[in-house]
């Protein structure tokens, strides 16, 4: 198969799943038992509201003509209203993208610089001492309440030796926010020059980093390893070290670009932890992204919102996914051919 | 947030795959006489394991002996006891009603233990289930089963938990609905592809020559061979569904407080984090941390098991 066929199949398999994806999230607030006009209106709302509501939400058409005007509001990009901010939901979550997209990178960058070198070193050692305690702090990171580590995290280096700013936001309240380009804070204030924004927003940015990457890294340090192990007892690097190559130059020549396929997986993998822990994060940490917005919702029973916040994530979790199965393509010609 | 998560489409490549680990069958060693034949097996186990099986132990014991350990109310507010620092008397402080923090992280134990379970068992029958019917049968259901199985997946789990039990709402069996509905994707997947290279077994076909019918040998024996990665993934879904719970309560859409839940303890000291009260969230979340430590590890173990086999 072509590589232009590949792709076009793969694309069109990830329309198929969109528009499953949005039936999903049509049925799970429409069809589950929940009342949706109950929801909206309030347990004390007059049967005259209620009835009004239901002809609003379209709910006494036929569930089909439900089910098309609501995929029709989605692929036009009405996701509703707020109620509490009253804007339209997609303007909100649109918004308030640029800090969340901030946050993952850096935690995603902070899990993979660290994740995958300790992997490797681990596998380089295996067995040794180095090994173990690596394989300790994937377990320990896999098995660590994000929520609870982020608040560990504000108690020590807030309250207690006063290292980190206060835990609320991107930006200390005096300052401006840099000019507004990409919206992730540290690369505008970069670009503009501006090194006091820069600064400040690093050391906001610092922490929940922390926290995210460190929940995050496990993967990327089972993965590196065992991929490493693997690569490290394959023939070519048998043959590399017969012709008097240094293990240095082994791992940094031969086997860090045969693991690199299996860390694309990885990062599959952990894009999906990041947008389910990233709700977590925001919260505790009151940065004003979709996830803090989602939770926002949640305790304000707005949920246009929350929908928009579930329908939004998967839609991105989708669309990443397809890029990295592009991005596998690239690097490795057998899966073109399977 | 399942390890096997990303696109089923996704080819996997020889690289991803950890190798089986073989341990060295020593002849007649498994015969060894004597007293200390079980000490023997012990100490041959791995040390992370029994780390993760005396975790598990502890949180098991707290769960079942907890009324008798503790002598204060876990709900019951004491107005003259507000925000003690732990003490003799109070061994990991009161909360900001006054009420004895170990009392609640023991009684939570019993309910997230309880949940984690039950979201477990809902998951693994469902997934063996349908995962066994559209392995074996394959043809039209199983085409239309793997495209939901693969359009749940493009949900991370846990935000696909969050949407449901916000709709649902605060119960704790939409709790356990919900988050097994994000988990029972992995499991149909699973036993499926056992199912699809198992049905091609020789003894798959030995057993339809000499006159089962095709429900037998599905259910008698072809499922009880696969189910073996199933239960890996099962020891596993018990720690995540027990990380998933707590931050959905966490977030105010899983179990309401003032019920003792692990999730909604750590949420009761969030205010108190920055004036110092550290205690009423730290503790809880040790609780949790051990309690999945101890599910992941056990699950290494019974990878590692599953594996030798």
């Amino acid at each position: 198969m072509s590589l232009g066929r590949y792709l076009l199949r793969r694309l069109a398999w990830s329309v198929v799943t969109l528009f499953g994806v949005i039936v999903t999230v049509f049925v799970v607030t429409r069809v589950l038992p929940g009342d949706p006009v109950l929801v909206k209106a309030g347990a004390y709302a007059t049967p005259e509201i209620r009835e009004a509501i239901s002809k609003q939400l379209g709910l006494d058409k036929p569930f089909l003509v439900q089910l098309i005007t609501y995929v029709g509001d989605v692929l036009r990009g009405d996701l509703g209203e707020s109620i509490r901010s009253g804007h339209p939901v997609r303007e909100d979550l649109s918004n308030r993208l640029p800090a969340t997209i901030e946050l993952a990178l850096a935690a995603l960058f902070f899990a993979g610089t660290s994740g995958i070198p300790l992997g490797i070193w681990a596998a380089v050692r295996r067995g040794s001492w180095i090994d173990g305690v690596v394989h300790q702090v994937a377990i320990v990171g896999a098995a660590t309440p994000l929520f609870w580590f982020g608040l560990v995290l504000i108690y020590l280096f807030y309250h207690l030796w006063h290292i980190a700013p206060a835990p609320v936001g991107r930006l200390a309240t005096e300052l401006q926010p840099p000019r507004d380009l990409t919206g992730l804070y540290t690369v505008d204030a970069l670009v503009t020059g501006n090194w006091t924004v820069l600064r400040d927003a690093l050391a906001h940015l610092a922490l929940p980093t922390f926290a995210l990457g460190f929940v995050v890294m496990s993967p990327f340090i089972k993965m590196s390893r065992s991929a490493m192990l693997n690569v490290l007892e394959s023939d070519y690097v048998l043959a590399a070290r017969s012709l008097g190559l240094s293990d240095r130059e082994i791992v940094r020549q031969d086997a860090l670009k045969n693991a690199l396929v299996s860390l694309l997986t990885v990062t599959g993998i952990v894009l999906g932890y990041l947008l389910a822990g990233n709700v977590l994060v925001e919260t505790i940490f009151s940065w004003p992204g979709i996830g803090y917005y989602a939770w926002n919702a949640i305790t304000g029973s707005d949920y246009d919102a929350i929908n928009g916040f579930v329908l939004v994530v998967a839609i991105i979790y989708v669309v990443l996914n397809v890029v990295i199965d592009v991005a596998y393509t690239l690097i490795d010609p057998r899966i073109r051919l399977g | 947030m399942a390890a096997t998560a990303g696109d089923v489409n996704r080819p996997i490549s020889p690289g991803s795959l950890p190798a089986p680990t073989y341990e060295p069958i020593v002849p007649g060693e498994r015969s060894t006489p004597g007293r200390l034949g079980w000490w023997r097996r012990v100490r041959r186990t791995r040390a992370s394991a029994i780390v993760g099986f005396c975790a598990l132990g502890l949180i098991l014991f707290l769960a079942v002996a907890g009324p008798w350990i503790s002598r204060y109310d876990p709900i019951k507010p004491d107005p003259f006891n507000i925000t003690a620092s732990p003490s003799g008397a109070h061994w990991m402080g009161t909360d900001q009603y006054g009420r004895d923090v170990f009392a609640r992280v023991v009684d939570a134990a019993r309910l997230d233990l309880m949940v984690a379970v039950a979201i477990t068992a809902i998951a693994l029958t469902i997934g063996a289930v349908v995962g066994g019917l559209t392995g074996y049968f394959g043809g039209i259901v199983d085409d239309v089963v793997m495209r939901v199985v693969d359009i749940l997946l493009s949900f991370p789990a846990f935000v696909l938990a969050i949407g449901i039990t916000a709709m649902l709402g605060n119960e704790t069996k939409f709790v356990v609905i919900a988050v097994a509905i994000a988990y029972t994707p992995y499991f149909v997947r699973l036993v499926r592809s056992e199912m699809l290279s198992l049905r091609e077994a020789e003894y798959a076909a030995a057993a339809k020559c000499v006159g089962n019918r095709r429900l037998r040998i599905l259910g008698y024996h072809l499922l009880p061979n696969a189910l073996p990665p199933a239960l890996v993934q099962a020891t596993l879904t018990l720690g995540w569904g027990i990380l998933d719970t707590a931050g959905l309560s966490f977030l105010g859409v899983g179990i309401r407080p003032p019920t003792a839940e692990w999730g909604v303890l750590v949420s009761d000291g969030t205010q108190y984090i920055n004036s110092g009260q550290w205690w009423i969230s730290v503790f809880p979340g040790i609780a949790i941390l051990i309690a999945v430590l101890g599910f992941n590890l056990v699950g290494e173990w019974v990878r590692d098991a599953v594996a030798r086999r």
